[in-house]
Order: structure tokens, then sequence, then C-alpha cells
């Protein structure tokens, strides 16, 4: 019943974390937003959405073991092809970002993905275009990034 | 018992088929000995990988080429039907071999890999010869077959279960049409000289069915000849693109399930 409780108070603490991000010009954010956080369109179907999901063993889930993780996920698992990587500060800490090329639908992607981790929670970060509209915006995107507060 | 129209045209024709045994009897024992002497001149596509499956479908080491010296000709040589004149000697025969591959490929992208490969085989001189769903019938020259397990391993992961590559010797099939072509040719220059010695329209008449009948049976095996040629000369390969569910190069997952939930896939609606 204790655990229980706890986990509910950690998921109700984790659902109403007052989490922002600064919309990036070109891009407008929107209310409905499924299980993101936030989520923002550009006029060219681009993407950007945060989640934040719960970090079960803070001391060896870092940052670092969180990268790695999501990079094997992506480029062994998905197929993603890792193009571009680098670090970020934001509000909530340090954080590191990577850019994958990927084919969806037969078309060249970009998918960009920025992670922060602070104790219990991963803040996910996450964009995504077409690579020949979207390739233009990925510094103003990571510049978003860095404005999670 | 042969009817007397059947009898005369016997007559007619018999020292005609008596030349045309003995000239294929010699060519017959020639192609023999050529035949013995193709399995030291292998001069078909060579496999990439070490070892290449035999018509068994059996990994076997791959076969080595031998030192072509000279020009690799067809091992048999005009002249060798003419009864006094001197026997010469076989040339070494090109085997003749059909290479057939079926290959099942995860992809993430099957359209994309669909154009690719059909550009890819334009490159190489082949062609696509049919397209249903997510399967392809390729065309291919055949040196350029043992290039394609690689390349399509280059686009996606194979499934080793389920790939089929072949290799049929025909070899002895394809003289044997060849040389019975020639004899065929042969008998036809033969009757063409009867029909011009025949003196009367009767006889005529006898060779030209008889000529008709050589002709049509040529026309069957010169078109058996072109499609051995054909599909020595392309080899047949048939890839199946499955889309790739599951990550190609490692067989685990993370338990976290957000990590399951990243990606373009995702965030697109």
């Amino acid at each position: 019943m204790k655990t229980t409780c706890t986990i509910l108070l950690a998921a109700i603490l984790l659902a109403s974390s007052c989490v922002s991000l600064q919309t990036p010009d070109g891009y407008a954010s929107r209310k409905q937003t499924g299980w993101h956080e936030y989520k923002a369109i550009s006029t060219e179907g681009a993407v950007i959405a945060m989640r934040v999901e719960r970090n079960e063993d803070k001391e060896r889930g870092t940052l670092a073991y969180w990268t790695e993780a999501s990079r094997k996920q992506m480029t062994l698992s998905r197929g993603y092809e890792l193009q571009k990587e680098g670090e970020f500060t934001s509000g909530e800490g340090k954080g590191r970002w990577m850019l994958f090329g990927h084919k969806y639908k037969g078309v060249d992607f970009l998918y960009l993905l920025g992670l922060v981790v602070d104790g219990r929670k991963i803040y996910v970060l996450e964009a995504t275009g077409e690579k020949e509209t979207f390739e233009a915006d990925v510094p103003r995107v990571v510049q978003a990034f860095g404005t999670l507060d | 018992m042969l009817s007397p129209r059947k009898r005369h045209v016997g007559a007619l024709l018999l020292p005609c088929i008596g030349m045309s045994l003995v000239a294929s009897f010699a060519v017959l024992a020639l192609a023999g000995c050529g035949a013995m002497a193709a399995k030291n001149s292998y001069s078909g596509p060579q496999p990439a990988s070490p070892y290449w499956r035999d018509e068994a479908g059996v990994y076997a080491e791959s076969p080595k080429p031998a030192p072509v010296s000279g020009k690799m000709e067809r091992g048999l040589v005009a002249g060798a039907t003419g009864g006094d004149e001197a026997v010469a000697q076989p040339a070494a025969i090109e085997r003749k071999i059909i290479y057939t591959g079926a290959f099942w490929v995860d992809v993430y992208d099957v359209k994309q890999a669909q154009d690719e490969l059909v550009r890819w085989v334009g490159e190489q001189g082949g062609y696509m010869e049919q397209l249903a769903a997510n399967r392809l019938v390729l065309r291919i020259p055949a040196d350029r077959f043992p290039s394609v397990e690689p390349k399509l391993e280059a686009m996606g992961r194979i499934d080793d279960s389920l790939t089929d590559i072949r290799a049929q010797d025909i070899t002895a099939e394809y003289y044997d049409v060849e040389l019975r072509l020639k004899t065929k040719r042969d008998y036809l220059a033969s009757l063409q000289k009867l029909l011009d010695a025949a003196g009367s329209l009767k006889d005529k008449l006898a060779v030209q069915k008889e000529i008709a009948s050589v002709v049509e049976e040529i026309e069957v095996l010169e078109g058996r000849l072109r499609l051995l040629s054909q599909q020595v000369a392309l080899a047949t390969v048939t890839v199946t693109f499955r889309l790739a569910t599951s990550g190609p190069k490692r067989t685990f997952q993370l338990p976290w399930e957000w990590l399951d939930l990243l990606g373009t896939e995702y965030l697109v609606d």
C-alpha cells in the first residue's frame, strides 16, 4: 500500500512538474500534446516535443548512461545514423544532443534528440523534420533545448 | 512397312543421312573430349566470398579460375565433319552456368530499398523483370552476380535462413543442343544440294517436305539455344524486402519503454 502510494505520488509529481521550453521562431506550440509536456510544429511540419521520464537509479542513471543507451537504441535497434552530437546547458542542468539521419516513408529525415538528467527526472527533448527543410532549423532547435526550465 | 513414297525419299536421303551420322559421330566424339577438358577451364562469374554454394546448395570452396591462355572459344572447331579432313583439336569449352539467387532482406524503408536496388542493377547492366508488392525479380549480368549479396548486406539485414543461391551447370545440355543444331544445319545443307540435283518433280517435292521438317526442328533448337544463352548471360535474382520492425544488429531490448518510443515515427502524426 505504501509503495503504491509512493509510486502514485511520484507519478503525480512528475505529471504536474512545471517545465517550460521557449518556442523557437518559425514554430507554434500546441495545447493538445498527447503524452508530451510540450509540442510545437513548424509550417513545414517539423515537430519539437518534450516529455519527462522517471530516472529509476539517480546514482547510476547519469546523463552519460542515458546518452549511450539512447544512441545505441537509435543506431543499433532503429537503424538511425548518428550525424552530429554536442552539449548544451539548460536551467535543469547540462544536456547532450544527438542528430540522427534516417529514412521515413522514403524521404530523408533528421531526428534531433536532447537529454537532460536532473536527479529522478530525465528530460527527453525531441525534434524531427524532413532533412531538406529541417536542417536549417537544427541550430535554432538546439538553442531552444537550452531554454528548458 | 514404309509406303512407296517414303521408301523413295529414304533411298534419296540414305547417303545423305549416312554422311550426317558419320559427321555427328565425329563431332560427338570431339564434344566428349571437350567436356572433359572443360573441367579445368572455369570461366564463369567468380564469387566474391571464399565460399560458394554448389549446385546442391551446399557451401563449398570457390572454384578457382583456370589461367586463361589464348582465346577461350566454344569447344567445337569448324571443319571437324569432313571424312578425310584432319581432325581439329578441340578448344577449351566455356562452362555454361545459370545463376539464380533468392534473398529476403529486412529494411527500414521498403520503397526506398526497392528504388535503390533497381537503380543499382541498372548501373550493373541489368534490369528489373518484375515487381510485385515487396518482391523484386531482377536480371543482372552473370559476372556481376557475386556482388548482389554484398550490396544487399549494405542495404539491410539478409535473412540467411531463407537465402537460396544456385549455380546450375548446363554445359552438357547447352553443347548438346548446339551440336544437334549444327548437325541439323549440315543435314539441311545436304538436303538443299539434293534438291538442286533432284530431277523429277516427285523427288523435289519429297526433298522439300523433308527440308520443311528440318527447318522446323532447327528453329526449335535455335529457340532453345537462345533461351539457354540468355539464362547463362543474365542471372536471376529475386529479392523480397520486409519492413524491419526490430533491431537489425542487436538481439536484446533495454527494459525502459520510453527508449522504444523515441524517433520520428512517434513524433509525426
